[in-house]
């Protein structure tokens, strides 16, 4: 009996650490779930925070994906890397997250600078007024620009990470991002004129 | 070398994000030195990735963070044992009907005493004498989880070498120590202590895995498996939505008809070896 090297192809190779943790948590290992988050939280506050531009509203959005990941663990099946799926799991939940947020209320004015960032204290406030119309605009955008171009900025992917968390070939990312960005520069011609070109450091 | 403007226009985000191969860079490049629409558009989309460019949230206090996803965590434990075991039930029903668990042979140790061996009912009166001798409930449960182990990797070696009455009666036998494990598992005094946890864990791993290779192995002609181990996972999913379920020692609903299998037969390697009294065979 020789192992058979052509019958199942392991798509990518995940950390087997990684993989022990996932399998641990998905069978309610609290502990084994606690360094998985410790591993990735960073990064999902981080997407998070770009996403919605609140650092308290970010940590607690990004709770609530991992909330929403250990709830879904037992039903994830290795199919791609746990990132990938970690990776979805976010964009959904901070999508519903900034659609809400501007549902329900216009927060815009909780939207605080962050603090202690260094620099012009102007130059602070005026990055985060262009961001902030920078997230309006891609929000406004059709939901396959949108969220691509999401996972590019917020999620801060490669194009070939974007390729395999959302499965679609490469080319399709490339087009999605050629056109998001081509609509997002068409909807901000007037605003950059406007600002005098602010957004240069 | 050089390249249309239509073509180019395709592809000058990808090209100022550095994501185009190298040979399709340099035509975009080459295009953008006659091509005063693609220079201006390369240089607006600079001008829109700065600002695009957002940065890093503030740092994280991770502890506070943790405790406030700990709080909200379902409690956990008992169920996700329950469903552990509910899962293996329905896979194993699966299994049992597809008999495709061949994964790597090379997977299984080579000492391990296989259901194919003249001293193979040795090791299970063994194992019946050491369930016989465990004091507590609660070492039976460990000892069970352990022994259904034992038979998944028998099942698949037995899969891998064509003995596909062996690989069923193994599949049987493991369908039988969980459910007899099952009920123990709510219990959190039996099922929270670590090496319950470590088997669980593990037993999930396996069938993990055992699951990827059937669904692997299911591709092709056989459309009947990809039904089994859909209609298997649909059950997993809608226990999933309903945790309260008694899941644990019922059987799972619509239990596969094996498919080019008679039920199981003893091997007559294995009548060789008396059989113990009072041991119901698998
Ligand atoms: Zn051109």
């Amino acid at each position: 009996m020789t192992p058979d090297s052509t019958a199942s192809p392991a798509p990518l190779q995940e950390d087997p650490e990684e993989r022990q943790l996932v399998t641990r948590s998905a069978a309610g290992d609290q502990d084994a779930f606690r360094q998985l988050v410790l591993r990735h939280h960073r990064r999902v506050v981080n997407i998070a925070y770009r996403a919605l531009g609140d650092a308290g509203l970010a940590e607690d959005v990004a709770q609530e994906v991992f909330i929403k990941v250990f709830r879904h663990l037992p039903s994830y099946r290795h199919e791609k890397p746990f990132v990938h799926w970690l990776h979805r799991v976010a964009a959904n939940t901070v999508t519903d997250a900034a659609r809400h947020r501007r549902d329900v209320q216009s927060l815009d004015s909780m939207e605080k600078p962050p603090a202690g960032q260094a620099g012009d204290p102007q130059d602070v406030a005026a990055r985060h007024d262009l961001q902030r119309s920078v997230r309006r605009a891609i929000a406004t955008l059709p939901p396959h620009y949108r969220d691509t171009l999401a996972l590019q900025v917020y999620h801060d992917l490669s194009y070939e990470e974007i390729a395999r968390t959302l499965d679609v070939p490469i080319g399709t990312v490339m087009s999605r991002l050629n056109a998001a960005k081509r609509l997002l520069r068409g909807r901000f011609q007037g605003l950059a004129d406007a600002e005098g070109g602010a957004n240069t450091p | 070398m050089s390249m249309t403007h239509e073509l180019a226009t395709e592809l000058l985000a990808p090209y100022v994000d550095g994501a185009l191969p190298l040979a399709e860079a340099a035509a975009v490049r080459a295009h953008l030195t006659e091509c005063a629409a693609c220079s201006d558009e390369v240089a607006g989309l600079q001008q829109l990735n700065q600002a695009l460019a957002f940065g890093p949230a503030p740092p994280v206090a991770f502890h506070a963070f943790w405790a406030g996803i700990q709080k909200q965590l379902p409690r956990p434990r008992a169920q996700a044992r329950v469903r552990v075991v509910r899962r293996s039930l329905v896979l194993a029903a699966a299994l049992a009907a597809l008999l495709v668990v061949t994964t790597a042979a090379s997977a299984f140790a080579s000492d391990r005493i296989l259901p194919d061996s003249p001293i193979y009912s040795l090791k299970r009166v063994g194992e019946t004498v050491r369930l016989d001798l465990t004091r507590t409930r609660q070492d039976r449960v460990q000892l069970e989880l352990g022994l259904a182990l034992e038979r998944l990797h028998e099942a698949q070696a037995m899969a891998v070498a064509r003995k596909s009455h062996l690989a069923l009666a193994s599949l049987q036998n493991f369908q039988a120590l969980l459910t007899d494990a099952g009920p123990e598992l709510e219990n959190p005094a039996a099922a929270d202590r670590p090496e319950v946890l470590r088997t669980i864990s593990t037993l999930t791993d396996e069938l993990t895995q055992v699951e990827q290779a059937a669904t692997t192995q299911a591709d092709e002609s056989d459309v009947q498996v990809e039904t089994v181990v859909q209609d298997a996972k649909a059950e997993l999913a809608q226990d999933e939505q309903d945790p309260g379920a008694p899941a644990a020692g019922t059987q799972p609903g619509p239990t596969p008809e094996p498919q080019d299998t008679a039920a199981p037969k003893e091997s007559p390697e294995q009548s060789n070896v008396p059989s113990p009294s009072g041991e119901p065979t698998p």
